[in-house]
């Protein structure tokens, strides 16, 4: 499943022409389409971070919204009490690295539980309903039911100097655009590491790979805690977008996250782009009333994936030309 | 001394039903290696067939009647078409099946709506017990339960067809090897798991609010059960329940119901760090 080699110079065009489709895309269109394609890049981001998890560490998180859900509040909520110049910074830090201590620490309890495979996301999913209850309960400092509001607005540029406001559409297109990028390069760099090839292992036969010698806990966790930081990141992403609402630590959020990378083709990276921006652009194009509806389908078509088409999108599209190429190969040796 | 009797009460009312949604749960793993995480929609399927005789002005009770038979039959529609192709595959089981869940859940929204409904009360009043007076239908449930968990007991211990589902569980290809119909087997074991999860929904619907999101609660504590309790094994699901129901109904005492919730959540985790094989485990 993991793509060893360099992108081909096909691969390397196409994903030029996109990077530069995505830099000129607020120029030809209006702020609202600007502001909806940053959102689906903030939860292609999202979703990139737990193709790392599951697509290449086998590891399912049914509560991957938890880490979402944690970046956004803990960037609300370090923008409402932290009354300094640079408190943006502090909060986009803080967005990230509470959810990934988060993980560290849930982590720790289960991977070190041997809790492995199918357990690990079920408990997940539980964990998930006590997150949700969490933020309701608390509701002082996380406003409860009503979502976190009144906070500061948060800020980009240099302190005091020159700062832009981070609601500016323009800006927060332009965030997600290049947060986009560094976390697929970084998340593409991880994967085809020795680390990643290991992590690789790990899917592959967890008991083989413990033989080999390999911490199979402590690697699950470093991976685990690096996805759930970029989930951090993207809920980060998130807030000049959309609501902090307790919505995003909800279970549909998990469900969510979790169709757009089937759809898009799990173990692919790319594919979580894919998946989330084709889920949510069709979500968009139905009017709220069809909201009952669309779940349906959404659900119907996500168990038709799993059962006959685990590869997704991409992974369809690169059968395709992974057979292409083969024949191709035939050929020239004919 | 009588705030004690109503604790014991409440945790024994919580453990029963816990132990009745989560029984199923751990067959069906220990048997299929498949986790089934609709497995809270046929809890809500149940107490919607209650709800829906009381709607059309039916007695519930035959709503009760109904609810095993309703979900023992989506339970064999989900089995041969999502499950069964999917045996070698754990993971994408449970991904398959939290699709159906969210089927099911928007199928009854689109039927009955996102509101809540209400099932009539069954059996209403109080009975005196130990000196104090406690609702006679929570009374009603744990006896039921009782005696449906003694029949498992019975079906798993004492008959053949129980004889098959432990071969099964002990070794797939020795008692398929022995003549043992493996696929009917799996058919039925999981039949029997949906009726009887949905028998626990239809007699629980009284007491609790029914509406199409009620399913994910119970299925996560009925995860939490089976995990806890120790993995794929009725003993597991019985010292699970005991355990979750238990804390909860202690915790709910001191605290805020939600609090308590959390806290058993952690609680949980914590343990399964300590104790990864369940308070069974060893004897699977």
């Amino acid at each position: 499943m993991t793509q060893t080699q360099r992108l081909s110079k096909v691969q390397r065009a196409a994903a030029s022409l996109v990077l530069l489709f995505l830099l000129a895309f607020p120029l030809f269109a209006s702020d609202y389409q600007s502001g909806l394609l940053a959102k689906f890049l903030v939860f292609g981001i999202f979703a990139l971070s737990l193709d790392l998890i599951w697509g290449y560490s086998g590891i399912v998180n049914f509560g991957h919204a938890i880490f979402f859900g944690t970046g956004a509040y803990s960037m609300g909520i370090i923008l409402k009490f932290v009354a300094l110049p640079g408190a943006t910074y502090l909060a986009v830090i803080g967005g990230v690295l509470v959810p990934a201590l988060l993980a560290l620490g849930l982590g720790y309890l289960l991977f070190y539980g041997r809790v492995s495979g199918v357990f690990f996301g079920v408990v997940t999913l539980a964990l998930t309903g006590a997150a949700h209850s969490i933020i309701i309960v608390n509701g002082g400092i996380t406003g409860g039911l009503n979502g976190l509001y009144s906070y500061q607005t948060p800020t980009l540029g240099i302190p005091g100097l020159w700062e832009v406001s981070w609601y500016d559409p323009m800006v927060s297109y332009y965030a997600a655009v290049l947060s986009s990028v560094v976390c697929l390069a970084l998340a593409r760099w991880l994967v085809r590491s020795n680390f990643g090839r290991a992590i690789g292992a790990i899917r592959e036969n967890e008991v083989r790979a413990a033989f080999m010698g390999y911490n199979v806990p402590f690697l699950k966790l470093v991976i685990f805690t690096i996805a759930c930081g970029m989930a951090g990141l993207s809920g980060v992403l998130y807030v000049p977008i959309g609501f902090i609402s307790p919505d995003l630590i909800g279970v549909m959020m998990s469900a969510s996250v979790l169709v757009w990378v089937a759809v898009g083709g799990r173990g692919t990276l790319i594919g979580a782009f894919v998946g989330a921006l084709v889920v949510n652009y069709l979500q968009t194009m139905l009017s709220d009333s069809f909201a009952t509806l669309w779940l349906l389908i959404v659900g119907l078509f996500f168990i038709l994936v799993v059962l006959f088409w685990p590869g997704g999108v991409v992974g369809l599209v690169q059968t395709r030309w992974a057979r292409r190429g083969f024949a191709a190969l035939r050929l020239e040796k004919e | 001394m009588d705030s004690l009797v109503i604790q014991l009460l409440n945790g024994l009312s919580i453990a029963t039903i816990l132990i009745l949604v989560s029984l199923g749960l751990a067959v069906i793993f220990g048997m299929l290696g498949v986790i089934n995480l609709a497995h809270g929609e046929f809890f809500m399927l149940g107490a919607y067939c209650v709800a829906t005789a009381s709607s059309l002005g039916v007695s519930p009770w035959w709503g009760i009647a109904a609810a095993p038979l309703v979900v023992g039959l989506v339970g064999i529609a989900a089995q041969q078409t999502i499950i069964r192709p999917l045996y070698r595959r754990p993971l994408d089981t449970l991904l398959a099946t939290w699709g159906l869940s969210i089927v099911i859940r928007q199928i009854m929204r689109l039927i009955y709506g996102s509101g809540q409904m209400m099932s009539g009360s069954i059996i209403t009043g109080s009975t005196d017990i130990f000196g104090i007076s406690y609702p006679t239908y929570r009374l009603f449930i744990i006896v039921v339960t009782c005696a449906v968990l003694a029949g498992t007991f019975l079906l798993y211990f004492r008959s053949d067809f129980g004889l098959r589902i432990r071969m099964v569980i002990a070794d797939r290809t020795t008692a398929a090897s022995l003549g043992v119909n493996t696929a009917q087997t799996d058919l039925w074991a999981f039949a029997i798991a949906a009726a009887m999860v949905g028998f626990a929904g239809a007699i629980m619907s009284p007491l609790i609010v029914v509406n199409p999101e009620m399913g994910l609660e119970y299925l996560s504590r009925a995860f939490l059960v089976v995990i806890v309790g120790g993995i794929g094994h009725l003993y597991g699901a019985i010292a699970g329940g005991v355990a979750i129901g238990g804390a909860e109904a202690t915790l709910s005492f001191f605290l805020r119901p939600v609090v308590a919730q959390i806290l058993v959540v952690l609680f949980a985790i914590v343990l399964i760090r300590i104790r990864p094989q369940g308070i069974t485990g060893g004897r699977r």
